[in-house]
């Protein structure tokens, strides 16, 4: 039997992978502080023996941490970041970060995000006293017309992974950050439709490629067993 | 295939996004509308490759797609119309007045394009009537006045200084976006809104003669649609690549 198809076989798997990853950047071309993926390939097995057999495999994926667009909305709770860092946020089983500044404040005056956690300060939640107008300078401090400054945004930097929900669990320990802060906007996905078209082109004719190499060590085998009989 | 579900639901997500935009359209002219933008967020992940704690460690997460998060309303102020109407009052300011309705819970609007029923009482353009049960006795009263803090008074005939009649309720919200919108220009109160406070007279002011517009920018309608549209375009794409995929797929054995 020809050795041809496993690696073939491994490629279109790959190359799978690679889709999925693609259409999840598609889907979310809209969503808030998205960050786009991408899949890096890597070989396994043997490479340098003469009949050794290499397969590709995807190896990681990381995300790319591009600003997105930054989106004017006016709405003095909604902010966003240019520049590498993210918010912090209080979430159900420790802290997550998140680039998604749709923030508003809750009955009790909290400002939340919009699936409800706690938006952390220097010193904990940031607690928003209830008349007053909010106003946000670049570099994160929070004031009210009535009492002045209220606290500081918390804002860090991390090796992360995403988690769903726009959301990012930090793996290692978190460090300051100074993003430049803009109030009164979100910052859109950085997902690039032209980008993300081309890589879905070329991931589908790999795949065709793997296709057809799959079919060739086919042809050579099923040529093999002939060869015996006619 | 992850990726035919994760492209569907960038479709779904699309379609809704066009259906809130039709929404705010449709109301481009309803008295005292707030537009509202919807919000997404990514789906879970699922994790091919586990990494570890040490950065630089291979992980592979493929995630699920996208889902609409929430949909936030924009209550930022709309234009203020001369109506000439004496019945007709804008907030200027954050706030919303207090509106009963037959079973007793009240209800908060923007709208005041306000008209007296058979009785003579103050009552909105539906028919509620305004907290506090303002009458206006129209055969007697030669002029009506209702001032910025809200206060209802009028010269009856004969007279020459003002009488009050009543007192505009108008009441705010720490999260105005928690609230319920119900249709017919009125909102009700959720646990999430918290509890109607009185506003602070010296930043809302009411405006007499004037109606308060729609905040909706139909410039940014458009863009948003245009985006909408062509963001379904590019997943529908995704799906049909995925699609494709699947029959090389299939087809590899003839």
């Amino acid at each position: 039997m020809s050795r041809t198809i496993y690696p073939a076989l491994s490629g279109a798997t790959a190359t799978l992978t690679q889709m999925e990853v693609i259409s999840n950047n598609l889907a979310n071309a809209s969503t808030t502080g998205f960050k786009r993926s991408r899949v890096t390939f890597g070989l396994e097995g043997p490479t340098d023996t003469p009949f050794g057999q290499a397969y590709a495999k995807a190896l990681s994926e990381q995300p790319f941490l591009g600003d997105g667009s930054v989106i004017s909305d006016g709405n003095p709770t909604h902010v966003a970041l240019q520049g590498p860092g993210f918010f912090v946020v209080q979430g159900g089983s420790g802290p997550l970060l998140t680039r998604d500044g749709s923030f508003q404040t809750d009955q009790d005056g909290r400002l939340i995000t919009s699936s409800g956690f706690a938006v952390m300060g220097q010193g904990g939640p940031i607690e928003i006293p209830p008349g007053e107008t909010l106003s946000i300078s670049p570099d994160g401090r929070i004031f009210g017309n009535i009492s002045g400054e209220l606290d500081t945004l918390r804002l860090v930097n991390a090796s992360i992974r995403p988690t769903g929900g726009n959301y990012f669990i930090a793996d290692g320990a978190l460090t300051e950050a100074t993003p430049h802060v803009e109030q009164g906007a979100l910052e859109g996905s950085n997902v690039d439709p032209m980008n993300t078209m081309v890589e879905l082109m070329e991931a589908s004719r790999y795949f065709e490629a793997f296709q057809k190499a799959m079919q060739a060590s086919d042809d050579l085998d099923s040529r093999l067993n002939r060869l015996g009989g006619s | 295939m992850r990726s035919l579900y994760a492209a569907a639901s960038g479709m779904a997500a699309q379609q809704n996004r066009l259906d809130n935009i039709a929404n705010n359209l449709a109301n481009i002219n309803t008295t005292g509308f707030k537009k509202s933008r919807e919000s997404f967020q990514d789906l879970f992940y699922q994790e091919l490759i586990v990494g570890g704690g040490n950065a630089g460690q291979s992980q592979i997460q493929v995630g699920g797609g996208v889902r609409t998060s929430g949909i936030n309303r924009d209550n930022s102020m709309g234009s203020m119309n001369a109506t000439g109407n004496p019945y007709d009052v804008a907030i200027k300011g954050d706030g919303f007045f207090v509106l009963q309705t037959p079973d007793g819970n009240p209800m908060y609007s923007r709208d005041g394009s306000f008209k007296l029923d058979g009785n003579g009482v103050l009552v909105s353009s539906s028919g509620l009537k305004l907290s506090g049960d303002i009458t206006v006795p129209t055969d007697q009263v030669e002029r009506m006045e209702i001032l910025a803090d809200g206060t209802v008074q009028a010269i009856f005939a004969g007279d020459n200084a003002f009488t009050t009649l009543g007192q505009i309720e108008v009441v705010s919200f720490v999260n105005p976006n928690g609230m319920r919108a119900m249709g017919g220009n009125l909102f009700s109160q959720t646990p999430e809104s918290g509890d109607p406070q009185a506003v602070d007279t010296t930043q809302v002011e009411l405006q007499q003669g004037y109606l308060e517009g729609s905040n909706v920018d139909v410039a940014q309608e458009l863009i948003e649609m245009i985006m909408a549209q062509r963001s379904f375009e590019l997943n529908s794409k995704a799906v049909q690549a995925a699609d494709e995929t699947l029959q090389t797929a299939v087809n590899l054995r003839r």
